[in-house]
C-alpha cells in the first residue's frame, strides 16, 4: 500500500458526506423523523377522536327486521352506464361489523363489485336488542331468507348470488340446504362448516364444563367486551407483534391509514344474540351438527349434501379462526354440479383486506359473478 | 467472498437493528406463538378454565338473576 493510497483513503473517509453517512444522516435520522411524524399523527387523530374513513360506499336501508337491516349500495359513479349485471347479497359475520367488506376506499370488496356494475345488497345484522332475544341459528337463517327475498324483489330478479363471510356464510349454507328458491349461487368466504378442528377457538368452545346457557343466563346477548379478548388471545402473541410491526411502519403514512381503519373495525364488534350463541357453541362447535347432519330446523334436518346451487368456497391458508380444512373439506360434499374450492394465501382478515384480496379475491369474485350472469330471470 | 457479498447486500438494504427486529417478530409470530397455542389448548389449562367459568357464571347467575329470555324463535 503506497503512501498516496493511504492518504486518499483517509481523505475519503473524512469527506463530509462519508462522515454524515456514518452518523446515520441518510438513513437512521430520516427514519427517526418519519417515525416521529407517524407517532404524532396517530396521537393527533386519537386525541381529536377523528374517525377513521371506514365504510366509504354510500347505502340506503330498504328493509329492517329487529336490529338487522337490509342495505342497498348506491351505484358507483364510474358504473352508471353498466346495466344487466348480476346482483349480489352480502351476508357478513354476526360477530363483527359489515364494513370489513367495505373497509376503506381502494380496499373494499363492495367498491370493486359496484365499479364492475353489480347491484350490491348487504345485511347489517346490527347490535342485537329486545327483538333478538331467543333468536337462534334457525331464526337468523329465516332472517337471511327474508332479506334475500326482499333484495330479489328490489332488484327485480328471481334469484341472487349470496356471499357469506365467516358465520354469515354458515347461515347461508343452512339456507341453501333448506330453501334455495331465491339462490342463484353461493360464495363462501372463510366460512366455518366443520367445527371440530385443531384451532384454539374450537378447543375452547369444546372445553370441559363449558355451557353457553350459563353465560347467556347471566349476560343475555353475549357482549363484545366478552368476545373481543377471547378473539385476541387466539393469537397469544398477536398484540405484541402487532405493536412491533406498527413501530416498524410508523414512517409509512399509507400503512398508518390502513392500520387505523383495520383497528377501528377489529375493535368495533357487536354482541352475539343469546340463542344464536347457544346454538353456535352447543350445536355447531360441541356437536359439529352441520357436517354430521344432526342440525335440526322446524322443517327437518339441515343436510349439506342437499345443496345444489353453484358454490365457490374460499378459504385462507393461515386462518387461525377458521382453519382452511374446516371451510373447504365439507364443501366438497355439496351436491352442486359447479362446486369449487380455493385456498388463498393469508389469514382470516388478510384475504379480505390484504394484498391477496386485490390480486386474487376481487378477480375471482368478478369472474364468478360473470359466469352467473346468464341465469338471472326478471320476475 | 460470497458471504461478504451477502452481508454487504443485507447491510445495504436493511439496517441491522431493523433486521434484528424483523427476526424477533418472526420468532414471536412463529415458534413462540405456536408453543403458547399448544399450552392454551392443553387439558391442563382447559380443565381449570372451564371449571372456573362454569362456577363463576352459575354463581353470578344465581346471585344476580340474569336477564330472562323469551321463547326461542
Amino acid at each position: 500500500m503506497t503512501a498516496t493510497s493511504i492518504v486518499s483513503r483517509v481523505a475519503s473517509a473524512l469527506a463530509p458526506s462519508a462522515v454524515l453517512k456514518r452518523l446515520g444522516a441518510f438513513d437512521a435520522v430520516p427514519n427517526a423523523v418519519a417515525r416521529t411524524a407517524g407517532a404524532m399523527y396517530l396521537a393527533r387523530v386519537t386525541a381529536a377522536r377523528e374517525p377513521a374513513p371506514v365504510a366509504p360506499s354510500p347505502a340506503d336501508i330498504i328493509h329492517t327486521i329487529g336490529a338487522a337491516q337490509l342495505l342497498r349500495y348506491r351505484q358507483h359513479p364510474e358504473a352508471t352506464h353498466i346495466t344487466g349485471k348480476a346482483p349480489i347479497l352480502l351476508s357478513p359475520s354476526l360477530v363483527n361489523r359489515l364494513y370489513v367488506l367495505d373497509l376503506k376506499a381502494g380496499i373494499s370488496v363492495v367498491e370493486q363489485l359496484l365499479k364492475a356494475g353489480h347491484p350490491v345488497y348487504a345485511i347489517d345484522w346490527g347490535n342485537p336488542g329486545e327483538a333478538e332475544r331467543g333468536v337462534g341459528f334457525e331464526g337468523i337463517t329465516a332472517r337471511l331468507e327474508n332479506f334475500l327475498e326482499e333484495a330479489c324483489v328490489d332488484a327485480n330478479v328471481e334469484k341472487m348470488t349470496v356471499l357469506g363471510h365467516c358465520l354469515g356464510g354458515t347461515v347461508a349454507v343452512a339456507l341453501a340446504a333448506t330453501n334455495d328458491e331465491h339462490l342463484q349461487s353461493l360464495v363462501l368466504l372463510t366460512t366455518p362448516l366443520a367445527f371440530h378442528d385443531n384451532g384454539l377457538l374450537s378447543a375452547w368452545s369444546r372445553a370441559p364444563f363449558i355451557d353457553p346457557k350459563d353465560i347467556t343466563r347471566l349476560v343475555g346477548h353475549v357482549p363484545a367486551w366478552l368476545t373481543q379478548p377471547a378473539f385476541q388471545i387466539l393469537k397469544p402473541l398477536g398484540q405484541t407483534t402487532k405493536m412491533l410491526r406498527l413501530w416498524q411502519s410508523l414512517g409509512n403514512p399509507t400503512f398508518l391509514e390502513f392500520f387505523r381503519c383495520l383497528e377501528t373495525w377489529i375493535n368495533d364488534n357487536v354482541a352475539i344474540p343469546d340463542a344464536f350463541f347457544e346454538d353456535l357453541i352447543t350445536k355447531l362447535y360441541q356437536g359439529n351438527a352441520l357436517v354430521d347432519g344432526t342440525l335440526l330446523f322446524g322443517d327437518g334436518p339441515v343436510v349439506i349434501e342437499q345443496i345444489t346451487v353453484p358454490t365457490l368456497s374460499i378459504a385462507a391458508s393461515e386462518d387461525h379462526i377458521v382453519p382452511f380444512a374446516s371451510a373447504v373439506d365439507p364443501a366438497q360434499r355439496f351436491a352442486s354440479p359447479i362446486n369449487r374450492q380455493v385456498v388463498m394465501d393469508g389469514g382470516h382478515i388478510g384475504v379480505v383486506v390484504g394484498s391477496a384480496a386485490r390480486r386474487k379475491l376481487w378477480p375471482l369474485l368478478l369472474d364468478w359473478l360473470a359466469e352467473q350472469e346468464t341465469a338471472p330471470t326478471p320476475t | 467472498m460470497a458471504k461478504q457479498t451477502k452481508q454487504a447486500r443485507r447491510g445495504a438494504d436493511v439496517p441491522l437493528s431493523e433486521e434484528l427486529l424483523d427476526r424477533g417478530i418472526d420468532l414471536l409470530e412463529g415458534p413462540l406463538n405456536r408453543v403458547l397455542e399448544r399450552v392454551l389448548k392443553s387439558r391442563v389449562v382447559l380443565l381449570p378454565i372451564g371449571f372456573s367459568v362454569m362456577v363463576t357464571t352459575k354463581a353470578l347467575g344465581f346471585v344476580l338473576h340474569g336477564p330472562h329470555r323469551k321463547e326461542r324463535r
